[in-house]
C-alpha cells in the first residue's frame, strides 16, 4: 500500500497566558491510499488539533508546530508556505467540521460555496462549475439539486446542511478527506444516514478519510484502522479489529468498558477515575499512567516507547514490556467477538 | 414486570406545552404526554432534539407552565396557584441536575455558595459551622472533598462540575430528580462516572429518577422503563430490557437500529432500518400520527386519525395504528 | 532508547501506588473572578499606563490648583495673557516655557512682573492663572463626567434590568417608551433642558444622563435576557429562589462586568459632551471653569496666545485615550470567552 499522508513525530503548541501548553506530543501515523482512519479520543487528547496542523488551520500568533514532518506526497506541510498551503487545501485535501451550522457562509446559495473551490482551483467555466455542483448534490443525495442549488443554508436542515458540507468537500475530488466529529452535532437517525453517506462515498471515489472522533460505535461502523490518543499522544493504533477485539492499552480497554452496551445485562460500567492531564504541564511519564489501574513506578517518570504487537498493531504501553506484571485487560473491555 | 403493585410518585397526564410563536403559529412542544413513574425507579426519556423531551421536564418540574393536562406528585397537582409555603415544600421533593455543566453553575460564586443555595433557602442550616459541614458531606458524597468548597466553577472539568450540580440538587433531600440529559455534554470516560453516581445515589437515598437523554445505549444501561418520544408526543413506553429487545413501534425500530455499535463485527453484519427525510416542524406536524411521513409501514389511515395510546402488552405501552386491532385488519 | 534502557531495574516494574484522592485535585491556585481579571489586565501595558495617567490627573486636579500661589478667579488686569513660564524649564528655550510669546516677545519683562513670579501655563485674558484654571477644570469636567456615568449607571441598570427580569408586556411597553425616547434627537433635548433650566454641574450632568443611561440599559436588558434562560438561573429557580434572591446573587454580579466597561466608555463621552456644550455656549458660566469652557476660551486666541487652548486640549486627550484604553483593556480581560 502507498502511504499517502505521513506524519512523523509531530509536536505541537499553543501560547497561552499560562505558559505553553503542549496539544500534540510526538504523534507519528500514516494514511493509506482509500482507506478510513479513525483517531478516537476525549476533548482533549489533541485528536482535532492534529488535523488541524495537518490542514495548517491553526493561529499563528498562538500556536506553533514546534517539531516534526507531516508528509504528503513527499511534501513536507509543516513547512511549507502558505501559498503553497492554500494549492493544497481544499483541492488536495479537504475538511468537514463538526457544526454544519457555522460552517457554511449564511448570506451564499450553497451552489455558489460549491462552485467557489471548483473555480479556484480547477478553473472551471461558470456552466461546467455549476454542472458539477448539481452532480455532487445529486452524490450526496439531495433531491432536486437543480431548484436547491440556489438556495440559502438557512432553508436546509442539518443533516441536509452535512451533506452539503460534505458536497463542497469532495467537490476538487480530494486525496485525502478529514472529517472533525462529522456526526456529533447530528440526531441517531440523521447520524446514521451520513455515515452511510460518507462509506458509501469512498467506496464511489477512492477518497482516503481520516476521521475524528470520541464515539466508538462510529469507529466501528466506518473505519478500517484506528489510532487512539489521549494526553497528545498516541497511546494505541491497530486495524479495527485488533483494537475491538484485541486491545492491548489500558487506556483502550477503560474506554471500551466504560461504554454500555445494549446486549449486556446491565451492570456497573468500569468507570475510568480522575480526569484527563494538564497539557500545561503534562506528566513526565506516561499521560495515563495517574488514572491507570496498572501503573508502575516505570510508568511515572519514562514515557513508554510504541512497542509492536503485529504488524498493523502497536501500543505505547510499559505494560507490553517483558519485565512487567502479566495484566488481563477487565471483562467488561472485551467486545462481542473476543467472548 | 412487578410495576404494577408498586406505588405511583408521579402521574404525568394529558400533558400540553405550547409556545406561541407568532401571533398565528404555536409550537406544540409537548403535546398529549402520559405516563406514571413509581417510586424508586429510572425513567428514562429518549427522543431526538425537538421532540420535547426536555420541555417536558422542565414543565413537570414548573420552570414552564403547562399549558394543559395535571402533573399529580404524590397524589397532589404539581401545577396551578399554590401558596409560598407549597411551592417551598414541593421545591424540596422534586430537583433538576442540568444539561451544560459549564452553564448550570453561577460562575461568580464558589462552589461552597453553588452547593448551599438550597441550604440557604429552606434555611436547612441553623449556622454556618452546620452549613459547611453540610456543604462538605456533599461534596465528599459525589466524590470531591472540602478542599474544592471555596473554589469556582471555571477551575473544575467538566465532570466535577456535572457532580457540583447533583451535589446542589442532592443538598435539599429531594425524592425525585429531574436529570436532563446530564452526560451528552460530558467524554465517555467521564459518562460512566456520573452514571455510576447516579445509580449509587439512587441506591443509597432511594431515589427516583427521570433521566432524559438522546443516547439509547446510557438510557438503557441506567433505566428501568424507557419512554421514547417524537415531535412531541410519547410513542412507546415499556420496561427497558423488552424495549431493547422487541420494540413496537415503528420509530424505536428505526431508532435503536441506527445506534452504532463499538463492535465492528455487528456494524459489518448489520442491517440498518435507515429512516428517510428530516424531522418535520413542530410548529406545523402531519395530521394524524406524526411519524406517518417517515414511516417505512404508513397507512392510508395514519394520516386521518391520532394512533391511540394503548397497552400493547403487559406494560409495553405504544401509539401506532399498526398495533390498533382497529384498523390494521390488513394483518401485519 | 538505550539510554533508557539502562536506567529501567526490574524493581520499577512494581505496581505503583495510586493515591486515589489526587484525581480529584486541582493543582491551580484558586483565583477569584476579580483577581483573574487584575491579572489579566496587568498584563495589558496599554491599559495600565492609561489607569496610571488617569490616577495621576485626578491627583493633580486637587493638588493642583493647591500649590499655585493663584487663585483660579482671582483676576489683574496687569499681568493678561502671558506665556508660560517655570522655573528651571525657562533656560530651556525651546520647550517654550520661557515667559516668550510667539512673537518673541519676553512678556514677563515687558509687563514688569517680578523675577520670582511666575505663571506655570500662563494667565488668560483676565490675568487668571491658567495653571490653576486648568485643574479646577479638570476637576469639574471629572466631576459631571462621574456624575453622569453614575446617574447612566442607576436609571440604566434598573431600567433595563426590570425590562429584561419580567419580559412579557412590561418589556414590551418600556422598550417601546426607549424607542421613542430615542428617535428624539438628543441634542434637542439637551438643549432645551438648559436653556430651561440655569447652565450649572447639576443641569449638564443632568442633560447627560437624561439621554445617556438608554444605552446602558439596552446593555444591561441584553445581558439579563441572555441569563435568564441559561441552566444556573433555571437550577437556582428549582431550588425555589425568590425573585430577589435571583437578582442580587445570580443577575447582577454577572451584568457587573458589562456595565463596569460600558462605564469606562461613558466617562470619556461625558467629558467630551460637557465640552462640546461649553462649544456652543451651554457649558459651565464664569468664572467657575471646565476644561470644555477653557478650550473653547483659548480657541477665540489661538493664533496669538497658543498656549491658552493647547494645556487644556492636551489634559482632555490624555483623559479621553486614558479612559479608552481602559476600557479596551477590561473587556479583553473581562471577556469570559478569553478564560482559560
Amino acid at each position: 500500500m502507498e502511504k499517502l499522508l505521513e506524519l512523523k513525530n509531530v509536536h505541537v503548541s499553543f501560547h497561552t497566558y499560562g505558559g505553553e501548553v503542549k496539544a500534540v506530543r510526538g504523534v507519528s501515523f500514516h494514511l493509506e491510499k482509500g482507506e478510513s482512519l479513525a483517531i478516537v479520543g476525549e476533548s482533549g487528547s489533541g485528536k482535532s488539533v492534529t488535523s488541524k496542523a495537518v490542514m495548517r488551520l491553526l493561529p499563528n500568533k498562538t500556536s506553533e508546530i514546534k517539531e516534526g514532518q507531516i508528509l504528503f506526497e513527499g511534501k513536507d506541510l509543516a513547512r511549507l508556505p502558505e501559498k503553497g498551503m492554500e494549492k493544497i487545501r481544499g483541492k488536495e485535501i479537504s475538511m468537514i467540521f463538526q457544526d454544519p451550522m457555522t460552517s457554511l457562509n449564511p448570506t451564499m446559495t450553497i451552489g455558489k460555496q460549491i462552485m467557489e473551490g471548483l473555480r479556484k482551483h480547477q478553473n472551471m467555466s461558470k456552466s461546467e462549475a455549476q454542472e458539477r455542483a448539481i452532480n455532487l448534490l445529486k452524490l450526496v443525495g439531495i433531491p432536486n439539486p437543480e431548484i436547491r442549488i440556489k438556495e440559502y443554508p438557512h432553508q436546509f436542515s442539518g443533516g441536509m446542511r452535512q451533506r452539503v458540507v460534505i458536497a463542497i468537500a469532495l467537490a476538487c475530488n480530494p486525496k485525502v478527506l478529514i472529517a472533525d466529529e462529522p456526526t456529533t452535532a447530528l440526531d441517531v437517525t440523521i447520524q446514521a444516514q451520513i455515515l452511510d453517506l460518507m462509506r458509501d462515498l469512498q467506496k464511489k471515489t477512492g477518497t482516503a478519510i481520516i476521521l475524528i472522533t470520541h464515539d466508538l460505535g462510529v469507529v466501528a461502523n466506518l473505519a478500517q484502522r484506528v489510532a487512539v490518543m489521549y494526553g497528545g499522544t498516541i497511546v494505541e493504533t491497530g486495524t479495527v479489529d485488533e483494537i475491538f477485539y484485541n486491545p492491548k492499552h489500558p487506556y483502550t480497554w477503560g474506554l471500551l468498558s466504560s461504554m454500555p452496551k445494549l446486549n449486556a445485562e446491565s451492570k456497573e460500567l468500569l468507570a475510568i477515575p480522575g480526569t484527563p492531564p494538564d497539557l500545561l504541564n503534562p506528566p513526565k511519564g506516561c499521560p495515563f499512567a495517574a488514572r491507570c489501574p496498572h501503573a508502575m513506578q516505570v510508568c511515572l517518570n519514562h514515557m513508554p516507547e510504541s512497542t509492536k504487537v503485529s504488524s498493523t498493531h502497536q501500543a505505547a504501553c510499559w505494560l507490553l514490556d517483558e519485565r512487567a506484571p502479566k495484566v488481563e485487560p477487565p471483562e467488561a473491555a472485551l467486545v462481542g467477538g473476543a467472548r | 414486570m412487578a410495576t404494577m403493585e408498586r406505588e405511583k410518585l408521579l402521574e404525568v397526564k394529558n400533558l400540553k406545552k405550547h409556545f406561541k410563536v407568532d401571533r398565528k403559529a404555536v409550537l406544540k412542544a409537548v403535546d398529549d404526554v402520559s405516563f406514571d413513574i413509581y417510586k424508586g425507579e429510572t425513567l428514562g426519556l429518549v427522543g431526538e432534539s425537538g421532540c420535547g423531551k426536555s420541555t417536558t421536564g422542565r414543565t413537570i418540574i414548573r420552570l414552564y407552565e403547562a399549558t394543559d393536562g395535571e402533573v399529580l406528585y404524590e397524589g397532589k397537582n404539581v401545577h396551578g396557584k399554590k401558596s409560598a409555603r407549597e411551592l417551598k415544600e414541593f421545591n424540596r421533593k422534586m430537583q433538576m441536575i442540568f444539561q451544560d455543566p459549564y452553564a448550570s453553575l453561577n460562575p461568580r460564586m464558589t462552589v461552597k455558595d453553588i452547593i448551599a443555595e438550597g441550604i440557604d433557602i429552606h434555611r436547612l442550616a441553623k449556622n454556618s459551622k452546620e452549613r459547611n459541614e453540610r456543604v462538605y458531606e456533599l461534596l465528599e458524597t459525589v466524590g470531591l472533598n472540602k478542599d474544592h468548597a471555596n473554589r469556582y466553577p471555571h477551575e473544575f472539568s467538566g465532570g466535577q462540575r456535572q457532580r457540583i450540580g447533583i451535589a446542589r440538587a442532592l443538598a435539599v433531600d429531594p425524592d425525585f430528580i429531574i436529570a436532563d440529559e446530564p452526560i451528552s455534554a460530558l467524554d465517555v470516560s467521564i459518562q460512566a462516572q456520573v452514571v455510576n453516581l447516579l445509580m449509587k445515589l439512587q441506591k443509597e437515598r432511594g431515589l427516583t429518577y427521570l433521566f432524559i437523554a438522546h443516547d439509547l445505549s446510557m438510557v438503557k444501561h441506567i433505566s428501568d422503563r424507557v419512554g421514547v418520544m417524537y415531535l412531541g408526543n410519547l410513542v412507546e413506553l415499556a420496561g427497558s430490557d423488552e424495549l431493547y429487545e422487541e420494540p413496537l413501534h415503528p420509530y424505536t425500530q428505526a431508532l435503536l437500529s441506527a445506534i452504532p455499535v463499538p463492535d465492528p463485527e455487528v456494524e459489518r453484519s448489520r442491517e440498518r432500518i435507515i429512516l428517510e427525510g428530516d424531522l418535520p416542524s413542530p410548529i406545523n406536524p402531519p395530521s394524524g400520527c406524526r411519524f406517518r411521513t417517515r414511516c417505512p409501514h404508513a397507512m392510508d389511515v395514519c394520516a386521518r386519525v391520532n394512533p391511540k395510546w394503548q397497552e400493547a402488552r403487559e406494560g409495553h405501552w405504544v401509539a401506532c395504528h399498526l398495533y390498533d386491532q382497529e384498523f390494521n385488519k390488513e394483518g401485519k | 532508547m538505550s539510554m533508557t534502557e539502562k536506567k529501567l531495574t526490574d524493581d520499577m516494574f512494581q505496581p505503583a501506588a495510586m493515591d486515589p484522592g489526587k484525581h480529584e485535585e486541582i493543582t491551580k491556585p484558586s483565583l477569584t473572578y476579580w483577581q483573574d481579571v487584575w491579572r489579566r489586565l496587568k498584563k495589558n501595558k496599554a491599559a495600565i499606563t492609561g489607569l496610571v495617567a488617569i490616577i495621576l490627573i485626578v491627583i493633580m486636579a486637587f493638588v493642583g490648583p493647591a500649590i499655585s500661589s493663584h487663585g483660579f478667579d482671582q483676576q489683574d488686569v496687569r499681568r493678561t495673557n502671558l506665556p508660560p513660564k517655570i522655573p528651571g524649564l525657562e533656560k530651556v528655550h525651546f520647550l517654550g516655557m520661557d515667559g516668550v510669546d510667539i512673537r518673541g516677545n519676553d512678556q514677563y519683562k515687558l509687563k514688569n512682573i517680578p523675577k520670582d513670579q511666575y505663571y506655570w501655563f500662563g494667565t488668560d485674558s483676565l490675568g487668571r492663572d491658567q495653571w490653576t484654571r486648568i485643574w479646577k477644570g479638570t476637576q469639574i469636567s471629572l466631576l459631571i463626567a462621574f456624575l453622569a456615568a453614575a446617574g447612566d449607571l442607576i436609571i440604566g441598570v434598573t431600567y433595563g434590568g426590570i425590562s429584561g427580569f419580567f419580559g412579557g408586556k412590561v418589556d414590551n411597553i418600556m422598550q417601546r417608551f426607549v424607542e421613542i425616547l430615542y428617535g428624539i434627537p438628543n441634542l434637542v433635548i439637551i438643549i432645551l433642558f438648559i436653556l430651561i433650566f440655569e447652565p450649572g454641574i447639576l443641569s449638564i450632568t443632568l442633560a447627560i444622563v437624561i439621554t445617556g443611561w438608554i444605552g446602558m440599559s439596552r446593555l444591561v436588558r441584553g445581558q439579563i435576557l441572555k441569563l435568564k434562560g441559561q441552566e444556573f438561573i433555571l437550577a437556582s429557580r428549582t431550588l425555589g429562589a425568590s425573585n430577589g434572591r435571583l437578582i442580587m446573587k445570580h443577575l447582577v454580579p454577572n451584568t457587573l462586568g458589562i456595565v463596569i466597561i460600558s462605564m469606562t466608555f461613558s466617562i470619556p463621552g461625558a467629558i467630551f459632551f460637557e465640552a462640546f456644550l461649553s462649544f456652543i455656549g451651554l457649558g459651565i458660566q464664569p468664572p467657575t471653569a471646565s476644561l470644555g469652557a477653557l478650550i473653547s476660551d483659548g480657541f477665540k486666541q489661538l493664533r496669538i496666545y497658543p498656549h491658552l487652548a493647547i494645556y487644556p486640549s492636551v489634559v482632555m486627550c490624555i483623559l479621553m485615550v486614558s479612559f479608552n484604553l481602559i476600557g479596551d483593556g477590561l473587556r479583553d480581560a473581562l471577556d469570559p470567552k478569553m478564560r482559560k
